[in-house]
């Protein structure tokens, strides 16, 4: 297991609720991007699956705790956004930016879709509006956007996991 | 035998079991979400998340203070802000007044605002998802913050103190405020309408508007209607269900809290009604009513951590 690999992973997440939770410089046309969702997506891509549905199921605990709603809601929307974004990586070369963005816009309309599904079911009277219909979309392309970034340290902790080469050494013959 | 097949299909098998965990996590928490307390790992998650909130809201608050006073105007905008303060302090100051003196007035006894403490708390933090209106509070049960406790502005009603994941343990550094907003908060409430009530033919025009100056709530100038109902969230507005489909029910009026339920002292201010649509099928019109609080400009509020002595 690399610690290191698990512990930047950690911390991005952290990292990733915070900024959510406090920048309000993120918000682009009232619309709010959805960071840690656009990193369990990409962790679906890039992360293998025990490791990249266990970071799901955390962030999920995460905006459980944070939206003061029931606990579990978003632990089981994450973990199927999780499994949704990990087959697509299967079905098609999705690692591509522009593949990318198109995902993670799908999976963050089929995200609130999941939510409000679970809070009608679970009694928490939440209920799409016309108005959250129509910024439904923009807040898709502003997740995606916002994902763009984040690309890039996923990638880099993806690489820190895979075994380094071992170093070439000349032999003198003698 | 069994580890070894395990093993060889962890792939799919702890995906499944997350789901059939966090399936089995919700049931659970949704049945019993009355009882049950945050846990102490819930805490500290909440807790290791609040510090980060704070710094970072220091910091971007710390820049905009720079710019704002350095740079943007000086001096007025610090008199700006301390007037604006002052403002907000003095309207709540004249709602206790005047809840104070229409209860004399009327001599019925009403739960008071005497002897109510407040703590004051900075938001550091907003909801994570669009569709739950919190937010996160600098000040928890350190504070003396409880769940249940109403929490105002001079404008009017906020939201309350629910705990961290739904639970009803308050952090003791931070707590979460459900917003008035929110489709989960449900407030009995009671119409208020300028008085004298002037006549209007159409139900859609409003009434006359306040006097100048812009008191934004005193029931000494306000008549209670028997029109009462129940005030629910709907993101960026509140909705008055349950009103009487014969209701007179106009543009401007007011709308109170009434006092049950026991969270939200009788007499503070909701919002004012913006719409009204008679039912055509339904027992109800449908009423929408906009927040008196401005919840986009929101940075500072006040938690009402004593709720002061009943009227003798």
């Amino acid at each position: 297991v690399n610690w290191q690999q698990h512990f930047l992973m950690v911390i991005l997440i952290l990292a990733c609720a915070v900024a959510q939770t406090t920048l309000t410089v993120l918000l682009w046309k009232g619309a709010q991007p959805d960071l840690l969702l656009a990193v369990v997506v990409l962790a679906g891509l890039y992360l293998g699956p025990v490791a990249g549905s266990l970071y799901a199921f955390g962030m999920g605990y995460i905006s459980d705790l944070l939206t003061g709603g029931v606990v579990g809601i978003f632990m089981f929307d994450r973990v199927v956004i999780y499994v949704l974004a990990n087959r697509m990586s299967h079905l098609f070369y999705a690692k591509s930016a522009a593949a990318q963005f198109i995902v993670i816009v799908l999976l963050s309309i089929v995200d609130t879709l999941i939510v409000l599904l679970l809070s009608l079911i679970f009694g928490q009277g939440l209920v799409i509006r016309e108005t959250q219909a129509l910024y439904l979309p923009i807040r898709a392309i502003v997740t995606a956007l916002a994902g763009m970034p984040l690309y890039f340290i996923i990638k880099w902790i993806e690489q820190m996991g895979k075994p380094k080469p071992p170093p070439r050494t000349l032999q003198k013959k003698t | 035998m069994l580890p070894d097949f395990v093993k060889s299909r962890k792939d799919i098998i702890v995906p499944i079991a997350l789901l059939i965990i966090s399936l089995g996590v919700l049931a659970f928490n949704s049945f019993t979400r009355s009882e049950y307390r945050i846990n102490p790992f819930s805490r500290l998650v909440l807790a290791i998340i609040s510090y980060p909130q704070r710094w970072v809201n220091g910091i971007v608050g710390g820049m905009g203070h720079v710019w704002k006073h350095y740079v943007d105007l000086r001096g007025a905008r610090l008199e700006n802000d301390v007037l604006h303060r002052q403002m907000d302090d003095l309207q709540m100051r004249l709602q206790v007044l005047s809840e104070e003196l229409e209860r004399t007035r009327m001599s019925v006894s009403a739960p008071a605002f005497d002897g109510a403490q407040f703590v004051t708390a900075q938001i550091i933090g907003l909801s994570p998802q669009e569709e739950y209106r919190v937010m996160t509070i600098n000040v928890g049960a350190a504070s003396g913050v409880r769940y249940g406790m109403p929490v105002i502005t001079g404008a009017g009603v906020a939201g309350k103190i629910i705990g961290g994941g739904g639970g009803r343990t308050v952090p003791p550094t931070s707590a979460t405020v459900l917003l008035l907003t929110d489709p989960r908060c449900r407030v009995d409430a009671l119409i208020y309408r300028f008085n004298p009530p002037l006549k209007t033919p159409n139900a859609q025009e409003p009434v006359a508007a306040p006097p100048e100056p812009k008191c934004p709530w005193d029931p000494a100038n306000w008549q209670q209607t028997r029109i009462r109902g129940v005030v629910q969230g709907a993101q960026d507005k509140l909705i008055l269900k349950f009103v009487p489909r014969d209701a007179d029910v106009r543009l401007g009026d007011r709308v109170v809290s009434s006092g049950l339920g026991g969270v939200f002292p009788k007499g503070l201010l909701l919002g004012t009604i913006s719409r009204v649509v008679p039912p055509e099928v339904g027992l109800s019109p449908y009423i929408e009513v906009a927040p008196a609080v401005n919840f986009q400009t929101l940075e500072e509020v006040k938690v009402m951590i004593q709720k002061g002595n009943p009227a003798p």
